[in-house]
């Protein structure tokens, strides 16, 4: 009895650490103008707009760390088994519990920060608390606690025989 | 949920890899399992009775506090 999955072969996984890398490094190099474009409203005083124009860099990384995360997020490991499909569940309720915590947070916290911060500084904080909550940055924190499960629980595993 | 694979795989000289590449999982699953952290679904506990010649209730045992 074969159980049936959705998830893409193990190359797109590969094909999307790839798309990442590039991100990565765009990001790199172009830092000032990548920041500068996507919080013009924030940053626009404290950054100098890059007179090169590289608006094409922060769109490429728009557009593609989220299909890099989707891909390596929704592709199987080497071998897929049981154990891996638990330790999946296991990272989204992980992710899911800390979203719910992180709303909260912000719930009870912005209405205390609107009166005790300046407009700016508001926007800045409001500007962090949101970065996270983003839904490529959903698919970021999961890659990331399933592979770091995944590579703890294999290297307590791998040293019997 | 108690187990005896590690007695059968030694009773037939079988590696951990072995067992794992008959039964289409990571080695890293059968130490889990032998090692009690990871509780095999109904079909690969067949698959090992199975590739062990054995039932079930051979490699598996319900514990009182399961």
């Amino acid at each position: 009895m074969r159980k049936k999955h959705h998830l893409l072969d193990h190359k797109w996984q590969k094909i999307g650490f790839g798309i990442f890398a590039v991100c990565v490094l765009l990001c790199l190099v172009f830092w000032q103008a990548i920041i500068n474009d996507l919080y013009p409203h924030v940053f626009i005083k404290d950054i100098q707009t890059d007179p090169a124009g590289s608006g094409w860099a922060s769109a490429l990384v728009l557009l593609f760390t989220p299909i890099s995360f989707a891909l390596m997020a929704l592709s199987q490991e080497i071998q897929e088994d049981e154990r891996i499909v638990e330790i999946r569940h296991q990272a989204l309720v992980t992710i899911v519990i800390i979203y719910i915590v992180w709303a909260l947070l912000m719930f009870i916290t912005t209405p205390f920060l609107v009166h005790l911060t300046s407009p700016t500084t508001m926007g800045k904080i409001n500007m962090i608390l949101k970065i996270p909550t983003a839904v490529p940055a959903f698919m970021g924190y999961y890659l990331l606690i399933f592979k770091l499960s995944l590579w703890k629980q294999n290297r307590e595993l791998s040293d019997e025989e | 949920m108690k187990n005896n694979l590690r007695v059968e795989r030694a009773r037939v000289r079988m590696t951990q890899q072995d067992l794992a590449d008959k039964t289409g999982v990571t080695r890293q699953t059968i130490v889990a399992i032998e090692q009690g952290k990871f509780n095999p679904s109904t079909v690969l506990a067949l698959k090992m009775a199975r590739v062990f010649g054995v039932t079930i209730e051979t490699l598996f045992e319900l514990e009182d506090t399961d």
